[in-house]
């Protein structure tokens, strides 16, 4: 497992969750196995895995719904085994399957779940009509649950688990199955949740919404967390790297002696002539940042750069080289 | 509170919503209940009990006589019915002793005798006939006393006459109804001259109101064969005849009172042997003692030992309306299994909301649908003539209240202790069944326990199911109280049961809904 240094910025800031070795096992399958890390309040942690690799285990733990066979997991300070009733208060989820009742109107439904909590009615009320509106279900509000479209009942799923309004949300796989527009504007309003200091707890296998939504992450496979850190700090550690391709103008032994001199460094993972393009390809951990200084070795050689083309780094790409498989297999 | 409520109130508003959950709740009930009226509403059932245990009780001191009707005799009656192949019956010196017999199960019916019994057979045995001589004339070849000494000596032993000079059979047609009297043969005025002379030989025949014309019939057509040929005989050329004109009632004669056996059944006994019993003794009793041509009738009336005779709706109604809640195990096991597929326990456990309140607003809105298809099932046997029998109006109603609730309890325990077994809603919805179609058979709910063989009762005595059908029978057929040490036993029984399959159940559907 590659573990990074959580920066000294994240230390001083409050722990959300934290989990302490946790261990869960389903007969000689472990689905979860000795996790541990932290999620601070007001960030949004991705959870990140192939399908079966333990997320969401992991959520059910954390939500009390199962039990772990070993370890500690703490949720705003309170234990989710012997606190479970005070853990809820602080939680809202929006599980991977759409978990509503199909026979209640969207209104009913986010006021049944909104009456499972202790929140005044006339609060509840105006907070499930906000959220309603907020999904833009509210033409829908009066409809049968049964009858909405696929997005429209993600949204309706999400809400209901938000509709007490909760410190902390688990999000499950939350744009699973949808198209474009409606992942979108769920995407719209995570990033309003986070605006609002919420601390998103979010599992997907789409790395493009990882990337994009999660300030850290971690990435878990078969129940093991393999890496963790920042998107960026681990698409710039992990991987293939960067991928440059550089025209440059010159001898063509002038151009393979600065290759040569530039796999000296660590930062270099491959890097090559292409006789066929006329390129040369170079594979780098953080690439693009270091541009400027790959340049310098081909210009000290009194050769002139044309061209350069940049491919970055992807978690994809980090998931492969940790595991060696993709992440949908 | 409220949040039980809530519960309670999305179970329910997810039956209504439901179009396939409504018919099921109401439609399938309705019609159900419906068939079960017009089937058993007017039709018996056939019988299947071979053996019948049944009380004889003698109130009658008159006795008939031995030497010429022995088959009067209820000695003679009651031994030749005993020996007959499943019919045990059983002396008893009083009604009250057979009526506790009855109600220990001894015997589940007797029959009483009454004061009069024998002498009423002895009497209608005969044709008691008055010979009226009503003609002051005399003949010289004829006699009257011979024709009345033939008529006496007869071999028609049916008839019996008295003869009565043309002065006292004024005073007996004027007292007709002070004698027992079938009728009155009147020798007209003349009649012995006529004999002489060969013309207006006739007789009148009057009969007692309630006789009917076949008998009358067979009487003057005797009496007209036995006339002709004693004077025939003695040379007489024309015939002798009762006229049309000469055949009436007797104004004013009152019917003969009729003295009627009773009948006794234990209300728990189902119509159909109730029927069967009495159809048997009635065709066995009437066969001992009519050994003549004119058959004498037996009248009965048929009694409960305990309060009013019942329908065959009315019997059957405890068990019937115990199968409209015990769908409701269906109902609750899909609706268990398919919040476990569809995931919404796992949802409901991240909330505030317990365990308890979920498993509680399941059971308290069952409740609800298991009352619901009480009533519909107490609406529609009613119209189909269900009248159930209650100690008081508040025994029955607390009586029901507190049946169902323990039967909810137990379909409740049951739901959740099979809902792990049959894990989804699809083999939920109809594997139950193979579960509650011999529950309901085995235990009396569609067909009364009393028509079952003795193995099948030995069975049924141990299913929980049972013990809700003998509480209602007791409460709304025997007319027993609440307090009732039966009914008691029957509601400590259901619950016992109920409370370790609970402890089961719930152990069990935890597990599952994780």
């Amino acid at each position: 497992m590659i573990q990074n240094k959580i920066s000294s910025n994240s230390q001083k800031r409050k722990i959300a969750i934290e989990s302490m070795n946790v261990k869960k096992y389903f007969e000689d399958v472990k689905a979860v196995d000795d996790v541990s890390f932290k999620v601070y309040q007001g960030e949004c942690f991705g959870f990140l895995g192939p399908n079966g690799a333990g997320k969401t285990t992991m959520i059910n733990i954390l939500s009390c719904y199962l039990k772990p066979k070993a370890g500690n997991a703490f949720v705003m300070g309170f234990d989710v085994e012997k606190e479970a009733y005070q853990v809820k208060k602080h939680i809202g989820i929006a599980p991977q399957e759409n978990i509503f009742y199909e026979e209640l109107t969207v209104y009913e439904n986010v006021m049944f779940f909104g009456k499972m909590y202790s929140i005044d009615k006339k609060q509840l009320k105006a907070r499930a009509r906000d959220l309603i509106s907020k999904v833009g279900l509210e033409v829908k509000q009066k409809v049968k649950a049964e009858k909405l479209s696929g997005g429209m009942k993600r949204r309706l799923n999400l809400i209901i688990g938000l509709v007490h309004d909760p410190d902390i949300i688990f999000l499950d796989e939350p744009t699973a199955g949808l198209d474009p527009q409606s992942r979108r504007l769920l995407w719209d309003y995570i990033f309003e949740l986070k605006s609002r200091n919420k601390t998103i707890f979010l599992t997907t296998h789409y790395m493009d919404e990882a990337d994009v939504l999660s300030d850290r992450l971690a990435i878990i496979d078969r129940g093991k967390i393999i890496a963790e850190g920042s998107p960026e700090h681990l698409k710039e550690t992990i991987g293939k790297g960067d991928l440059l391709s550089i025209k440059i103008d010159g001898e063509r032994q002038k151009i393979l002696k600065s290759i040569e001199e530039l796999k000296v460094n660590d930062y270099i993972l491959d890097a090559f002539y292409h006789e066929e393009e006329m390129e040369t390809k170079i594979s780098a951990m953080d690439g693009v940042g270091r541009i400027g200084k790959i340049i310098k070795y081909f210009t000290k050689n009194d050769l002139q750069v044309i061209d350069v083309g940049v491919q970055r780094n992807s978690l994809e790409n980090v998931f492969l080289s940790l595991t060696g498989r993709s992440l949908r297999e | 509170m409220t949040r039980l409520m809530t519960l309670i109130k999305k179970n329910l508003l997810r039956f209504i919503r439901n179009p396939k959950t409504l018919g099921f709740l109401i439609i399938i009930p309705i019609l159900y209940y419906t068939l079960l009226g017009l089937i058993f509403g007017g039709i018996d059932f056939n019988d299947t009990t071979s053996t019948f245990n049944i009380g004889w009780v003698d109130n009658d001191p008159t006795t008939a006589d031995y030497g010429i009707h022995p088959q009067f005799h209820l000695n003679y009656i009651f031994n030749t019915t005993n020996d007959i192949e499943g019919i045990n019956l059983y002396n008893y010196s009083s009604k009250e002793e057979a009526k506790q017999a009855a109600l220990e199960e001894i015997i589940s019916s007797y029959l009483l005798f009454p004061n009069g019994f024998e002498s009423y057979l002895e009497n209608n045995s005969k044709i008691n006939i008055a010979f009226w001589n009503n003609d002051t004339s005399t003949s010289t070849n004829y006699s009257i006393f011979d024709f009345y000494s033939s008529l006496v000596s007869t071999t028609y032993t049916m008839f019996d006459f008295n003869y009565y000079d043309y002065i006292t059979g004024t005073s007996i047609l004027s007292n007709f109804n002070d004698y027992n009297y079938d009728g009155m043969l009147i020798i007209n005025p003349n009649f012995m001259k006529g004999l002489d002379n060969s013309w207006n030989i006739n007789m009148t025949y009057i009969y007692r109101n309630g006789t009917s014309i076949s008998e009358n019939y067979y009487i003057i057509g005797s009496i007209q064969t036995l006339a002709n040929n004693h004077f025939h005989t003695l040379g007489a050329v024309s015939n002798v005849s009762i006229p049309a004109t000469y055949n009436y009632m007797v104004p004013d004669s009152n019917p003969f009172e009729s003295v009627s056996f009773e009948v006794y059944f234990l209300q728990t006994l189902s119509p159909a042997i109730q029927a069967t019993i009495e159809n048997i003794l009635t065709e066995v009793i009437s066969s001992i003692i009519n050994n003549n041509p004119l058959e004498i009738a037996l009248p009965h009336e048929k009694k409960s030992i305990v309060g009013t005779v019942v329908n065959n709706i009315t019997f059957s109604a405890p068990g019937y309306l115990l199968y409209g809640p015990m769908t409701i195990l269906s109902f609750a096991l899909i609706i268990l299994t398919g919040e476990k597929k569809d995931g919404i326990y796992k949802r409901l456990a991240t909330t505030e909301a317990k365990n308890w309140e979920i498993i509680l607003s399941s059971i308290i809105s069952n409740i609800i649908l298991i009352f619901m298809q009480f009533g519909i099932g107490s609406l529609i046997l009613g119209i189909f003539g269900w009248s159930p029998i209650i100690y008081s109006l508040f025994d029955g109603i607390l009586g029901i209240v507190i049946t169902m609730l323990l039967f909810s309890f137990l379909l409740l325990a049951l739901a959740f202790a099979l809902a792990p077994v049959f894990k989804s809603p699809d083999s939920a919805g109809g594997g139950v069944w193979i579960i509650i179609i011999p529950l309901a058979m085995v235990s009396g709910i569609f067909v009364p326990i009393e028509l079952f063989g003795e193995t099948m009762k030995a069975i049924a005595a141990w299913l929980p199911t049972r013990f809700a059908v003998v509480a209602l029978q007791n409460l709304l057929l025997n007319g027993f109280p609440l307090t009732h040490p039966e009914t008691l036993l029957n509601f400590g029984l259901l619950m016992l049961y109920s409370a370790v399959i609970f402890l089961i159940g719930i152990r069990a559907f935890n597990k599952f809904k994780k």
